[in-house]
């Protein structure tokens, strides 16, 4: 993790994105080599900012600290005027806290200093209060607390007396594991107050959002949130106008009404996932799941039809890495490290999808020798050692790649095979369309062969036949690419009849000239969206090893 | 043999420590929920029969409910589990059976496991009630704690005698002849000792 602040030099010479220190686009303070200001005027630069945050500046060891008003920034939880941030913080606070008074604490049965000191957010004592001490006995004790104002924290939590309480318990359950392995969470004496602040955001949230309401794994999503904005304490001082050292109470409570509002932005976009009536669609979980097991059998259709025959679905192990975006997968570094991605990048989605891609991709050697235990156990519990700057590199490199051939194709009615040997292989892809590294080797049938061969090694090692298996892959090579054969003959054909009209051919040349130069300068200018950047003019790539 | 038991109950009884406990032999005070499915296998042995019980851990909430068939649909067996000091985890189990005899049929072997034996002074679900019902469908039952680790052997013990038992009986119908039984579900034979239960489970249900 703390490779990329080792390696920051090495890394950003190869990687050539224009990376600027967050504190200058944050403060704006600093000036450029060449005396050329970095930034200027009230605003912070949101597209450097997004390029810096993306490219994984935060995680630089005197950087890391900016990161809660990096997200706060990106997520557009507040404006990027400087000079309106105590204001927007502000707004954001009051809004909050009014939610809590008239949601929850306005409920009968509930009282915020009784249930802390009940021990109900200390996960440890809640177990054994419930083993050892149940207090009244329960078979009475719904009988004699009709009353809920009268009602102990346990009595609620054993009989929840409306629905809200009932939320409110499902909530602290999951929140007493949310993240069991942090300090941060179970460390007192801080860890009841902050398990009390995960319970009211996700309870808050879910009273807003009561067609969702609350679906375990939402409260993994927040405890990420929770996380970074709670090691930021001396800028929300700041924004709160808090006096330093003083009145941490004040600057806790900003800390959560920010944590909500992030929380919100994220939650909001992920509202059809949590919606069982949504499944089928694009933008449900199963259509995400979709989207990314298609995307794995149109760039590794190898490895696609190997999890395929061994009934490996995406199902098993997608539904967690969508409904939690990862923060299951990856230690918390790891995970903020990719969401620094995700908050950088201007298309969430595909962020993600991208991401998830080339996560499966990453352990595809592995994948392809196992059979549907270890796949299952990969998949389930992702390798640790995996390193997550790789992910996102080659995950930005697929996605450059897919969006830059299909701009080619398009721009020179060519098929994907040709294509790809305009564009040229690029760094960090590990399969695309097929191919080992995006590199086109040869004609059809050497792809074939490759197959083979591929599968020879992997199949042989389970004792398989590896004839029998490569001929069916085969033909699912050939099934898969059956449609994309068709379309190549069709562009041929046609290449064929635009070589005869020269203009043609050299308005196809112009177009492919500008897609190389756009890939020697790295693809620095583009962004996620595969945009030009517009902000780049004072950008200056950072050849740390020259 | 190859054995597929699926885990079912509502959020938060125990499924996950369970599995845990018996194929690891180990228990974490504070499991995280289970968000999709978890698959794990261990080989046993049944008598003379090497199985490998493939069991799969589902999620227990109810959002999770809807994408369950793909994990129960060709099971050989269920161990539906409830938390003995939660009624309405009870009240969960019963739907359970309903949903795998109106999808799964009679073929699917159900075992009940009241967890959370440890927590024997907060009980809610009464004994009488459960072993009644567990008899009226044709369901043995069994009283477990993951965390003291108590009743899983013989819990799993019991599902995969009646698993094993259930595909030789598959065998010596003639059903199919490749040797999985998968797909191939069979209405004609069970054996079970507990035949008159079966039957009025499978009234009731179908």
């Amino acid at each position: 993790m703390s490779s990329l602040a080792a390696n920051g030099t090495e890394r950003s010479s190869t990687t050539t994105i224009n990376s600027f220190p967050v504190s200058e686009l944050i403060h704006g303070k600093t000036v450029l080599e060449g005396g050329v200001p970095a930034v200027a005027g009230h605003q912070v630069p949101l597209a450097s900012l997004r390029a810096s945050t993306s490219s994984g500046a935060l995680s630089n060891e005197t950087e890391h600290e900016l990161r809660p008003l990096a997200w706060l920034l990106l997520s557009e939880c507040i404006s990027n005027k400087r000079d309106e941030w105590r204001a927007e913080c502000k707004v954001i606070d009051d809004e909050y806290w009014s939610f809590v008074s008239e949601l929850l604490d306005a409920e009968p049965w509930w009282n915020e200093q009784e249930w802390v000191e009940a021990g109900c957010f200390d996960g440890c004592r809640f177990a054994s209060t419930r083993s050892e001490s149940p207090g009244p006995d329960p078979e009475t004790s719904s009988d004699k607390s009709s009353d809920p104002t009268k009602m102990t924290p346990y009595q609620v939590i054993r009989a929840p007396p409306t629905p809200e309480a009932f939320l409110l318990c499902e909530i602290i359950k999951d929140v007493l594991r949310t993240h069991p392995d942090l300090s941060f969470y179970i460390s007192p004496p801080h860890s009841p107050y902050r398990l009390l602040t995960l319970t009211r955001v996700l309870y808050v949230w879910s009273r807003l959002n009561g067609g969702v309401k609350y679906v375990q794994g939402m409260n993994e999503v927040i405890g990420v949130v929770f996380f970074v904005m709670g090691h930021g304490n001396q800028w929300f001082k700041d924004l709160g106008g808090i006096d330093t050292d003083a009145d941490d109470a004040r600057t806790a409570k900003l800390v959560e009404s920010l944590t909500y509002k992030v929380t919100t932005w994220l939650l909001n976009s992920m509202v059809d996932i949590f919606t069982p009536s949504l499944d089928d669609d694009s933008t449900g979980v199963s259509g995400r799941i979709s989207t990314i097991t298609d995307k794995v059998l149109m760039h590794d259709p190898i490895l696609a039809t190997h999890l395929n025959d061994l009934g490996c679905e995406g199902t098993f192990y997608l539904m967690r890495w969508i409904t939690t975006l990862l923060s299951r997968e990856f230690t918390m570094p790891d995970t903020v490290r990719i969401w620094d991605g995700m908050f950088g990048s201007n298309q969430r989605d595909n962020y993600v999808t991208y991401v998830c891609v080339t996560m499966i991709l990453m352990v595809r050697e592995q994948l392809l020798v196992g059979d549907f235990t270890k796949c299952i156990e990969i998949l389930q519990n992702y390798p640790p050692d995996i390193d997550v700057d790789e992910v996102v590199r080659r995950a930005r490199a697929l996605f450059r790649f897919e969006v830059m051939v299909r701009e080619v194709c398009g721009g020179m009615r060519c098929n994907i095979r040709e294509g790809m040997q305009h564009v040229g292989p690029i760094d960090g892809v590990i399969m695309a369309f097929g191919w080992s590294e995006g590199v086109v080797a040869g004609d059809v049938g050497e792809t074939l062969k490759h197959v083979k061969d591929v599968l020879k090694v992997g199949m042989g090692e389970m004792g398989k036949d590896a004839g029998a298996v490569a001929k069916k892959v085969g033909g699912n090579l050939w099934g898969w690419g059956a449609a994309a054969m068709q379309r190549a003959n069709e562009g041929m054909e046609r290449a064929a009849e635009l070589r005869k009209e020269k203009d043609r051919e050299r308005m196809a040349r112009v177009t492919m000239e500008k897609m190389r130069e756009e890939k020697e300068r790295g693809g620095a200018r583009r962004n996620w969206a595969g945009e030009v950047e517009v902000e780049g003019k004072g950008k200056v790539e950072v050849e740390g090893g020259q | 043999m190859r054995l597929k038991v699926v885990l079912l109950g509502e959020g938060r009884v125990g499924k996950t420590s369970i599995l845990f406990r018996y194929i690891r032999n180990e228990f974490q005070e504070k499991q995280q929920s289970t968000l999709q499915a978890s698959y794990m296998d261990k080989r046993i042995k049944v008598g003379s029969v090497d199985a490998q019980l493939s069991v799969w851990d589902t999620a227990g909430q109810e959002r999770f409910h809807a994408l369950g068939p793909i994990y129960y649909r060709d099971a050989d067996g269920a161990l539906l589990v409830y938390d003995i000091t939660n009624s309405e985890s009870f009240t969960k189990v019963r739907k359970w059976v309903k949903e795998l005899r109106k999808i799964v049929g009679n073929d699917i072997n159900i075992v009940i496991a009241g967890n959370k034996i440890d927590l024997e002074r907060n009980r809610q679900v009464s004994e009488a009630e459960v072993l009644e019902y567990a008899k009226s469908v044709g369901a043995s039952h069994f009283y477990t704690s993951a965390k003291q680790n108590l009743g899983l052997e013989e819990c799993f013990n019991e599902l995969a005698t009646k698993m094993v038992a259930q595909n030789k009986a598959k065998f010596a119908g003639g059903v199919a002849g490749l040797g999985v039984p998968k797909g191939g579900k069979s209405k004609l034979v069970v054996v079970d000792d507990t035949g008159g239960g079966k039957k009025s489970g499978g009234g009731s249900c179908c």
